[in-house]
């Protein structure tokens, strides 16, 4: 038997994670330089204000439970512009690369063995499904399904920089078909922005009401004085006419305060979430959209 | 700024963080200070040149895009996030160079400090979720756990469930090469803090290891 002493684990790590030829992409430096540029002819804090949210999350809340040693499927939308899922597997994350078409395979190994991971997309009219497969021996954790946007979808969506600052979020642009533009500029620029960045005027409810479905959806926010429990409702824009919306729900979450969802429910049964997150002077950053098809066809 | 870095870092992997390891590449303290001298006053060159044109700065991002690249790269183990934060950072050095001083820091290791910042940002706001990426290779089915060896995906999925801090110094000193005074100035922490957290990093990397690899 041999009894040759085993390395320090430590020690093979740091010699496996060398990676002394890594290369930043090609046109890194162009985009950096560009950006960079940008700064240089621009107030950089001020137009760090207005940037625009260059990322935006999808969740696809295909709520799948945590079972073990079975194979799942799990179905529902997701925007093809989804490049990648996230999966809690055995308690540990992962992402699941998806090609152009929103398709992707995987296998991911753990301590409980391997667990294949298969996304495909299904094309019909009128819509689209995403079927997940996964074989496990493992533990898929409650809801782990994550996606991300790339940031080159949002230029895609939006290829000039101005344009870029206004922040648009179009659903439409997926092959879900429906059209839904929310013009954060609007909010962040306007004086009504004021009001959510106020401590002593923060919003308990934030209510999407359509006073018709002929007329421009409108975004309210509604604030309740703690004592006097009387209410007060303030107009913050306006969402595209063309959306049909049937129900609309809404929560500011707690113990984060600084998150507010709002959900929409299409009449086809589908539902979206937004989930806005508001900094601190600012709506700026993180604008959350959640995908929800828990029982879609 | 630095051509010893291969030897630093083959040397560094056994090398129990007690001293300063780079400055002993053969040339003797008084030549390594006068190196030193020699690498901040580029430094200071650099730096003025990139606040006054693009071209400077871009000079300045490619003599250290690379450097603080593997840096992030390691330390959120995605090769895309790791361009999206490199591109932050140079974003943020731009901004905050008419603030920059020279105060025997080199510009590296205020760079890295930047980057430090952006990646424990990023993890917060991620809710410290720890991504672990997959193997680029496909997996060999046939392989038997006797065969197991460990991975670059395991030991870096190890290493992104250390504390920031611990990530940051082991990342530093021992794939980036640079020595414990120069990664005390890129955390921006004494050199015996970095020394703590170089040996329980290792302490606490070794557990995981030992977790996520089944002895035979």
């Amino acid at each position: 038997m041999s009894t040759s002493p085993r390395r320090d684990p430590v020690d093979e790590a740091i010699e496996v994670l060398h990676e002394p030829d890594f290369v930043l992409s090609e046109n890194h430096e162009q985009r950096t330089l560009e950006r960079v540029s940008e700064s240089w002819t621009q107030d950089a804090v001020a137009r760090r204000m207005r940037r625009p949210v260059r990322r935006t999350w999808a969740t696809a809340a295909i709520l799948l439970i945590a079972i073990g040693g079975v194979s799942l499927t799990a179905s529902g939308a997701l925007p093809r512009f989804v490049r990648w899922l996230r999966v809690e597997l055995d308690g540990r994350t992962f992402e699941v690369p998806l090609d152009e078409t929103g398709r992707g395979r995987t296998t991911i190994e753990t301590e409980n063995g391997r667990s294949h991971i298969d996304v495909q997309r299904e094309e019909f009219p009128g819509g689209d499904r995403t079927t997940l497969q996964v074989q496990t021996n493992g533990r898929l954790d409650p809801l782990g399904l994550f996606a991300e946007e790339t940031e080159d979808v949002v230029e895609r969506l939006a290829p000039d920089a101005e344009e870029r600052d206004r922040i648009r979020i179009d659903p439409s642009a997926t092959s879900s078909g429906h059209a839904l533009k929310i013009d954060l500029r609007e909010l962040a620029q306007g004086t009504r922005l004021d009001a959510w960045i106020d401590e002593s005027d923060r919003a308990h409810e934030l209510v999407l009401m359509p006073p018709s479905p002929d007329l421009p959806a409108r975004l309210f926010r509604v604030t309740r004085d703690p004592r006097t429990e009387r209410t007060k409702t303030r107009f913050l824009g306006s969402l595209a006419p063309e959306m049909p919306i049937s129900t609309v729900t809404s929560e500011v979450t707690r113990p984060d305060e600084d998150t507010v969802r709002v959900a929409f429910t299409h009449a086809s049964g589908s539902s979206w979430t937004y989930t806005f997150r508001i900094g601190p002077g600012t709506i700026q950053a993180d604008c959350t959209i959640q995908t929800q098809t828990e029982t879609e066809r | 700024m630095r051509s010893d870095t291969a030897v630093t870092r083959r040397r560094a992997v056994s090398a129990p963080p007690t001293s300063d390891t780079v400055q002993s590449s053969g040339t003797g303290p008084s030549a390594g200070a006068t190196q030193r001298e020699r690498s901040l006053e580029r430094d200071r060159e650099m730096v003025l040149a990139a606040q006054q044109s693009r071209d400077g700065f871009a000079a300045l991002y490619r003599a250290h895009a690379p450097a603080i690249g593997r840096y992030v790269n390691h330390r959120v183990g995605s090769r895309d996030l790791a361009e999206d934060l490199v591109a932050d950072v140079f974003v943020a050095a731009l901004e905050a160079l008419p603030r920059y001083r020279h105060r025997g820091v080199p510009l590296r290791s205020w760079l890295y400090r930047i980057a430090t910042h952006r990646v424990n940002r990023h993890a917060r706001r991620r809710g410290r979720r720890t991504i672990e990426p997959l193997s680029s290779d496909p997996v060999d089915t046939n392989a038997t756990s006797a065969e197991a060896h460990l991975s670059q995906a395991t030991a870096r999925a190890a290493l992104l469930t250390l504390k920031p801090k611990q990530q940051a110094a082991l990342t530093l000193h021992y794939l980036e090469g640079l020595s414990v005074r120069d990664v005390a100035l890129a955390l921006d922490c004494p050199v015996n803090t970095v020394k703590s957290h170089l040996v329980r990093g290792r302490e606490a990397l070794r557990r995981r290891l030992e977790e996520r690899t089944p002895s035979s």
